[in-house]
C-alpha cells in the first residue's frame, strides 16, 4: 500500500481544538436547549408531572412530554416497548419523564430540576440479578447454547467443580456525552446531527417518533467524542428527543446531556453473574460445562439479546469443549437498560471460561497454562465450536509461541516466584502475579443482515476525490483507513481524498459502526465504489492512449500507458470532457455467514482474530491496592491497514479493559439510584494506571485467510478481552499472598476492597 | 464599589475581552464556549475530574501560567486575569511543537480530551521541571483519556522535552473590580481592610478557590446574593516561617503548599501530589480545603496530627483555635458566617519524630481517599515516647485518635502496634459507601498499622505500590 503510514485524518484539528463536535456547531439565533426531567424513583406509576414552578422563572421555558409525541413513543432497536419518555410507569431511577426547553443549556438544566414527578408506589424495585432470577423477571426467553450431552459427560467426568462469580458492569465514559441537534426544514424535513454510531437507527427512531418517512430525515455525524458501543442504540433516544422538540417548536433544538444525566440515563456494559459446574479429567480436560448466565438487561431489552448471544458464542474462547449447556437469562431489573459496550458480551463470556479454567487449575493444583494446553482447539481435540462453526485455521499456537518469547514469560515466572518468596520471608507486603491469556474473537455481526455496507465516491474534474460511506468516526481511525483504501485503488496520495461526514442522505440503510466491523465493511464498499469509477477511467484511458486496458497502469498519482502518461487530475478532467461518470456508489456484503438464532447454530463469524497477552500484577497485601507493572500483547490484525492506528486500538482497548476489571465500579443506592455519576466517584484508569512497561506487537505475516480488504483483520474490540490476563495475574498474586485463599472467587472489578476480602478469606 | 459590566475584562489568548451580555453566574468554561465562541475547550464532566476543560490562567506579564479546570471556576473569579486556551497555543497553520508531537505519536483518537492534554502538557513544558515519566504523569493526572491508554500521550510529551516553545503572557492585567453576573455580585477585596468593609452586608458567602463550593452553588440564581472572593487578599497569601512553625495564609493554593513542603516537610510530598490534580491544586486553597469540612479532608489529618492552629479572622479581630476543635460534624465547623480562617500555623515536624502520611483510594491519582492515616511518632529505645494519630474516612469528621494514642504512649513499639492492630475496631467507626465498605476500611486501617510496624520495627521503608520500581 502506498499510504500505509497515515495519521488520523483529524489529528491536527484534535490537537488545536479546531475539530468540530456537535456541541461546537455554531448556534443558530433561535436555537433552544433541552434539559431532561429524570424520575426520582426506580419503580412506580406517574400520578402527575408538576411543573408549576416554571412559570415563576424570569426566562423562557417550555415543557415537552410523551403526550406531545405525534408518532410512537418507541425506539426499541429489536423489540417494542422502549419509550423515549416515560408515560405511565417509571421503570428505573433517573428515567426521562419530560424535556424542558430554554434559551440556554444552563437554564434548561436548572428548570428541569424544578419539575416534580409525583409517583404512586407499585412495588419495591428489583435491583439485583439473583432477585430478578428468583422472581422470573426476564426481558426475553432464555437463550440456550447446547452441544452434546452435558449430563452424560458430567457423569463420566472424574472431577466436578461448581461455583459462581460476578462480573461488574462498566460505564462507557466517552469524553463527549450524548448530544443531538435537530434542524427542522420545510415540508416536514428534519436534519439531525447526533453523536451516534448508528445514523440509520437515529433516522428510523426519529421517523417513528415524528411519524415522518425516512426520506425526509437526514441523519448526520462528522465525528463522535468516543462511542465504545454506548452510542450504538442509545444515541437514538436523545436524537429522537431533540427531533421531537424541534417538531413541536419548529425551532432548532439541541439536547446535550451533562455527565450526571448521561451516566444516569444511558445504558452501560451488562453486569453478569455466572453459575457453573464443570466436569473434567485428571489432566484438566473439560468434558462438560453446565452454565447459567444471568445478565442485567435493565428496564428494557435494547440490545441485550445479541449481547447474550455473543457472550454464549465466546464462552469457548480458544478451547474445544466436548459438551456444553449454557442458558443465558436476560434479567429485567429496575436499573437503566444496559447496552452495547466494546466486546458486546464477548468479554463476559470469555472471562467466564477463563475463570472456569482457573478453577480447574486450582482444583488440580496445576499451572493454568497446562490446563489451557490440553483444551485448545486443535486437530486432535476438535475444531468445532459449540455453535457449529469450524475454527479452520486456529492461530493459537502462533500467538502463544510469540507471546512466550515477546514477554520472556518463562524466565519471568521464575523471577516472580523468587520475588514472592523474598517478600514472604521478609514479611514484606508486596506480591506479584503473572498470567498469560489467549483470545479468539469472532468478527461479523451475529445477525447476517447487518453485515452490509455502502459507500459513495465522487471525483471532481479537478481530480479531487470526495469519500463518503456508512461508517462513523469515533476516534478509531476508520475514516483514514477507508481513505487509504480509496487512495490505494487510484494510487493517489492520501491528501487528495476528502473525508466527509456520515450522512444517511448520501449512503442509506447503513449498519451501526460496531462489532469491530467498520473497516471490513466500509473499506470493501469504498473499494467497490472506487473500482467502478476506476474501470471507467481505464476504459477511457485505453481509448485516449490507444492501448489495451491491461496496459493502463495507475501509479503514484499518474496514469501510465506505455511511454505516455497523464496525471490523475488530467485524466479526470478528460473523463469529464468526454462525459464519463466520475461518481459511483459501492456496496459490500460479508460472504459465507449464516445463523440460526433459534438453535444458536451456524457460521456467524466470517473469521476469527487471535491475540495473546501477558500481564504482571503487583498487590499490597496490607491494603488491597494493586497495579499492573507490565503488559505484553501480540494481536493478529491480519495484513494491517494502518499499524499505528491498530496499535492505538490495542493499547486503548487494553486499558479500557483494565478499568472494567479493576477500578471502574458502579454503585447503586438501595432505592436504585446510581451514585457514581461522574469521574469524581466513578474512577476510570488515569495515566499512572497504564503499565509502565507496555509492549504491543502485531502478528507478522498474518494475512487474513478470508478475502477481507487487503487481507486485514478487525481490531476494535478484541484487545479489551486481553485485559482479562491482568485479572488472572491478580489472582496469581493473591494466591501467592495466601495459599489458602480462593482467588477463583474474586469478582470483578477487583477493587482494593475485593482483593483484600479474597486475601483474608 | 460596583462597576458596570463592560468595565470588566478578561484577557483571552493575550487579547482584551469585555464582559458583557452575561445573564447568569456562569462558569469560565461556558463563557469561553458560548460568549467567546472558543470551542476548543470542552466540557467532559463539569466537576473538575476529566480535564477536558483545562485552560491556563495567569496574572499578566512575567507571571506563571497555571492550568485550571474552567468548569470549576466562575467567570466572576477571573475578572482581570489572563486566560490561555488551546486556540492560543497553536492552530492548524502554526501548530505548537507539542501539537505536532501529538500527531506524530498518534496521541489523539476521538480527540475530545486532546485540547485539555495539550494545556496540561504546555504547563509542564513551561515549568522548569524535568520532563520525565513521573513529572508527565503528575502533569496529566487531572486529564482523562478513554481512547488511547495514555502511552502515546506520554511519548508525545517526552519527545518535545527539549523542543519547548514557551507560551507566555504578553501584557499586564488590570486590577479586579466588583462585578455583577446575573443575580450574583462578586466582590474582590484585595486586603483584609476591604474585606472588613464587606462583611457587614447581609446576604453573602465567602469563596476561596471554589473547587468544592462551585459544584454545590447553582449557576442560575433566582434571588440576589453576594460572593466575597477571598483568593486575591494579599494577607491571606503570605507564607512565613515563625520559629518552628510554618505560617500559611489560608488562600495559599494547594500547589504552592506542595512546593513549600518539598523542603520543609518532605514526608508530605506524595500525599499532596495525589491531592486532586494540578488543575485542582492551582485553584483550591488550603483554607478552603479545611473549611469544606469533608470527613475525608486529605490535608486535615496531617495538620491534626501535627497539632496545627488556625487564626480566625472577623470584623471583631483575630482569634486562635486548634484545628482539632474546628470540626463540629459532617461538613460542619465552628466558623460563624462572617468569619474566615486567615492563616494556619503548622508546627514543623521535630527531628526526633517520624512522620508518615498515607492515603488509600480506588485510584492512585486524582481520587478522594477511602481512608487516610497520619502518624507522628517519637520513639526512644523501642518505646513509644509520643504519638499523634489522625485519620480521614473513619468518622463523620477527620479526627485524631486520642484514645489509641494514649494506649500506645509508653509502650513497647512492636507490641503496642500489634495491640493497636487487634484493637482498631474500638477506635474507628467507618461507614460503607461508594469508596469502600466499613469492613474494608477497618481491614485496610489495620494494614496501614502493619505498614507502620514494618517501617518502625524493621526499619524497612515500605513504599506504596505506585512507588515500587523493578529496577
Amino acid at each position: 500500500m502506498m499510504n500505509k503510514v497515515a495519521f488520523h485524518d483529524s489529528s491536527i484539528r484534535h490537537t488545536t481544538g479546531q475539530a468540530i463536535y456537535i456541541d461546537d456547531i455554531p448556534d443558530q439565533e433561535n436555537l433552544l436547549h433541552g434539559g431532561l426531567v429524570l424520575s426520582k424513583c426506580a419503580f412506580g406509576k406517574i400520578k402527575k408531572i408538576n411543573y408549576s414552578k416554571l412559570s415563576n422563572l424570569p426566562f423562557y421555558t417550555k415543557i415537552i412530554m410523551a403526550k406531545d409525541i405525534p408518532g410512537e413513543n418507541e425506539i426499541g432497536p429489536i423489540k417494542n416497548g422502549e419509550p423515549i419518555l416515560a408515560e405511565d410507569i417509571i421503570t428505573y431511577y433517573g428515567q426521562p419523564v419530560a424535556i424542558i426547553l430554554a434559551n440556554t443549556h444552563q437554564e434548561a438544566i436548572y428548570a428541569a430540576n424544578l419539575v416534580e414527578v409525583e409517583i404512586e408506589f407499585i412495588d419495591d424495585p428489583i435491583l439485583t440479578l439473583d432477585e430478578a432470577y428468583s422472581k422470573k423477571s426476564f426481558l426475553d426467553d432464555p437463550i440456550i447454547l447446547e452441544k452434546g450431552s452435558v449430563e452424560n459427560e458430567m457423569d463420566r467426568s472424574k472431577f466436578k467443580v461448581s461455583d459462581s462469580f460476578e462480573i461488574g458492569g462498566q460505564d462507557h465514559f466517552y469524553l463527549e456525552t450524548h448530544v443531538a441537534l435537530t434542524f427542522p426544514g420545510e415540508n416536514n424535513e428534519y436534519t439531525v446531527w447526533s453523536s451516534t454510531q448508528h445514523p440509520t437507527e437515529v433516522q428510523h427512531g426519529v421517523g417513528k417518533v415524528l411519524k415522518v418517512p425516512s426520506a425526509k430525515i437526514d441523519s448526520k455525524v462528522r465525528r463522535l467524542g468516543g462511542g465504545f458501543g454506548g452510542k450504538e442504540s442509545q444515541a437514538t433516544i436523545f436524537a429522537a428527543m431533540s427531533a421531537l422538540c424541534a417538531f413541536v417548536t419548529q425551532q432548532p433544538v439541541k439536547i446535550r446531556l451533562n455527565r450526571h444525566d448521561d451516566m444516569t440515563a444511558s445504558g452501560k456494559r451488562h453486569n453478569f453473574k455466572i453459575y457453573f459446574t464443570v466436569g473434567f479429567s485428571s489432566k484438566g480436560k473439560i468434558n462438560a460445562l453446565d452454565l447459567k448466565l444471568l445478565s442485567n438487561g435493565g428496564n428494557v431489552l435494547d440490545l441485550s439479546g445479541p449481547v447474550m448471544t455473543r457472550a454464549l458464542t465466546h464462552l469457548d474462547n480458544c478451547y474445544f469443549i466436548k459438551s456444553i449447556k449454557a442458558i443465558g437469562y436476560i434479567c429485567k431489573t429496575n436499573t437503566v437498560s444496559n447496552t452495547a459496550f466494546r466486546g458486546f458480551g464477548g468479554p463476559q463470556g470469555m472471562l467466564a471460561i477463563e475463570n472456569i479454567i482457573y478453577s480447574v487449575a486450582q482444583f488440580l493444583k496445576k499451572p493454568l497454562d497446562e490446563i489451557r494446553h490440553v483444551n485448545y482447539y486443535s486437530k486432535s481435540n476438535g475444531l468445532t465450536t459449540p455453535y457449529g462453526q469450524v475454527v479452520t485455521k486456529p492461530r493459537i499456537d502462533r500467538v502463544i509461541k510469540e507471546i512466550y518469547e515477546f514477554s520472556d514469560y518463562h524466565k519471568r515466572l521464575q523471577t516472580i516466584k523468587k520475588f514472592n518468596l523474598d517478600q514472604t520471608r521478609n514479611k514484606l507486603p508486596f506480591r506479584k502475579g503473572l498470567a498469560l491469556m489467549p483470545a479468539k474473537f469472532g468478527i461479523s455481526f451475529n445477525k447476517p443482515s447487518f453485515n452490509q455496507a455502502g459507500a459513495l465516491v465522487h471525483i471532481y474534474s479537478d481530480g479531487s476525490v470526495r469519500l463518503n460511506h456508512g461508517g462513523t468516526e469515533m476516534g478509531q481511525g476508520l475514516f483514514v483507513k477507508v481513505a487509504q483504501v480509496v487512495a490505494e485503488c487510484f494510487k493517489i496520495p492520501l491528501d487528495q481524498i476528502h473525508i466527509t461526514s456520515t450522512n444517511t442522505a448520501e449512503v442509506p440503510n447503513t449498519s451501526a459502526t460496531a462489532a469491530s466491523s467498520g473497516s471490513d465493511l466500509n473499506g470493501m464498499a469504498a473499494w467497490d465504489a472506487a473500482s467502478k469509477i476506476k474501470n471507467r477511467m481505464i476504459n477511457h484511458a485505453s481509448q485516449l492512449f490507444q492501448k489495451h486496458k491491461s496496459e493502463i497502469i495507475f501509479e503514484n498519482g499518474r496514469i501510465l500507458a506505455g511511454n505516455k502518461s497523464l496525471s490523475f487530475s488530467e485524466l479526470t478532467f478528460s473523463c469529464w470532457e468526454n462525459r464519463i461518470s466520475l461518481s459511483s456508489t459501492g456496496f459490500y456484503k460479508t460472504p459465507k455467514i449464516h445463523w440460526d438464532q433459534g438453535k444458536l447454530k451456524g457460521h456467524p463469524y466470517f473469521y476469527f482474530t487471535w491475540g495473546a497477552a501477558v500481564s504482571e500484577a503487583l498487590i499490597d497485601i496490607n491494603t488491597g491496592e494493586s497495579r499492573i507493572l507490565q503488559a505484553d500483547i501480540i494481536q493478529d490484525c491480519g495484513n494491517s491497514l494502518n499499524e499505528n492506528i491498530d496499535i492505538g486500538q490495542i493499547e486503548g482497548g487494553f486499558i479500557q479493559g483494565l478499568g472494567w476489571l479493576t477500578c471502574e465500579e458502579l454503585h447503586f443506592s438501595q432505592d436504585g439510584k446510581l451514585l457514581t455519576t461522574g469521574p469524581s466517584t466513578y474512577k476510570l484508569p488515569g495515566s499512572r494506571d497504564a503499565p509502565p512497561k507496555f509492549k504491543v506487537k502485531l502478528l507478522e505475516n498474518a494475512d487474513n485467510d478470508e478475502k477481507t480488504i487487503f487481507r486485514s483483520k478487525a481490531v476494535g474490540e478484541p484487545p479489551i478481552l486481553l485485559a482479562i490476563s491482568h485479572l488472572l495475574a491478580l489472582k496469581d498474586a493473591i494466591k501467592a499472598a495466601n495459599p489458602l485463599s480462593r482467588p477463583e472467587l474474586l469478582n470483578s472489578p477487583a477493587t482494593p476492597s475485593e482483593i483484600l476480602k479474597v486475601i483474608r478469606a | 464599589m460596583l462597576y458596570s459590566e463592560d468595565l470588566n475584562v478578561v484577557y483571552v489568548n493575550n487579547e482584551k475581552r469585555l464582559l458583557s451580555n452575561i445573564d447568569h453566574d456562569i462558569t469560565l468554561l461556558d463563557w469561553l464556549r458560548t460568549n467567546q465562541k472558543l470551542k476548543g475547550t470542552k466540557e467532559g464532566c463539569a466537576e473538575g475530574d476529566c480535564g477536558a476543560c483545562s485552560v491556563l490562567v495567569h496574572d499578566g506579564l512575567n507571571s506563571e501560567v497555571k492550568p485550571i479546570n474552567s468548569c470549576l471556576v466562575r467567570l466572576g473569579q477571573v475578572v482581570g486575569k489572563g486566560i490561555i486556551t488551546v486556540e492560543g497555543v497553536g492552530n492548524e497553520k502554526k501548530p505548537h511543537p507539542l501539537q505536532t508531537a501529538f500527531i506524530k505519536e498518534n496521541a489523539s483518537q476521538c480527540g475530545y480530551c486532546t485540547p485539555g492534554f495539550i494545556i496540561s502538557g504546555i504547563s509542564l513544558l513551561n515549568s522548569k521541571k524535568d520532563v520525565n515519566d513521573n513529572s508527565i504523569n503528575d502533569a496529566i493526572s487531572g486529564n482523562l483519556c478513554r481512547c488511547t491508554g495514555y502511552s502515546p500521550i506520554v511519548k508525545a510529551l517526552k519527545s518535545v522535552a527539549n523542543n519547548n516553545k514557551e507560551i507566555k503572557p504578553k501584557h499586564f492585567v488590570e486590577q479586579n473590580n466588583d462585578i455583577q453576573l446575573g443575580m450574583v455580585t462578586y466582590c474582590n477585596p484585595i486586603n483584609l481592610g476591604e474585606l472588613k468593609q464587606l462583611t457587614n452586608k447581609k446576604n453573602f458567602r465567602f469563596l476561596a478557590g471554589g473547587t468544592d463550593l462551585n459544584l454545590q452553588r447553582p449557576i442560575i440564581n433566582e434571588v440576589k446574593n453576594t460572593i466575597i472572593n477571598l483568593s486575591n487578599i494579599k494577607e491571606l497569601k503570605e507564607i512565613e516561617i515563625q520559629g518552628n512553625n510554618l505560617l500559611l495564609g489560608s488562600a495559599v493554593s494547594i500547589e504552592d503548599f506542595l512546593e513549600i513542603i518539598k523542603d520543609k516537610i518532605p514526608e508530605l510530598i506524595e500525599l499532596l501530589q495525589r491531592f486532586g490534580s494540578p488543575q485542582i491544586r492551582n485553584q483550591g486553597t488550603i483554607g478552603g480545603n479545611l473549611c469544606t469540612s469533608s470527613p475525608i479532608g486529605d490535608i486535615a489529618p496531617v495538620l491534626l496530627a501535627l497539632n496545627s492552629k488556625l487564626n480566625i479572622f472577623s470584623r471583631e479581630g483575630t482569634k486562635k483555635v486548634y484545628l482539632r476543635d474546628f470540626y463540629t460534624g459532617y461538613r460542619k465547623n465552628i466558623l460563624n458566617k462572617d468569619e474566615i480562617i486567615s492563616s494556619i500555623e503548622i508546627p514543623l515536624p521535630k527531628k526526633d519524630y517520624n512522620l508518615f502520611c498515607w492515603k488509600l483510594s480506588k485510584r492512585y491519582d486524582q481520587d478522594i481517599s477511602t481512608i487516610s492515616l497520619t502518624v507522628y511518632i517519637k520513639i526512644k529505645d523501642q518505646i513509644i515516647d509520643d504519638i499523634h494519630l489522625a485519620a480521614g474516612g473513619i468518622a463523620e469528621i477527620p479526627k485524631t485518635l486520642e484514645g489509641l494514642c494514649k494506649d500506645m504512649i509508653g509502650q513497647e513499639l512492636d507490641k503496642s502496634i500489634s495491640l493497636a492492630i487487634n484493637d482498631i475496631k474500638s477506635h474507628i467507626k467507618p461507614i460503607s459507601d461508594i469508596r469502600g465498605t466499613a469492613d474494608y476500611r477497618i481491614e485496610a486501617f489495620r494494614g496501614l498499622f502493619k505498614r507502620l510496624q514494618k517501617c518502625l520495627v524493621d526499619d524497612v521503608n515500605t513504599l506504596s505500590i505506585m512507588e515500587y520500581n523493578d529496577e
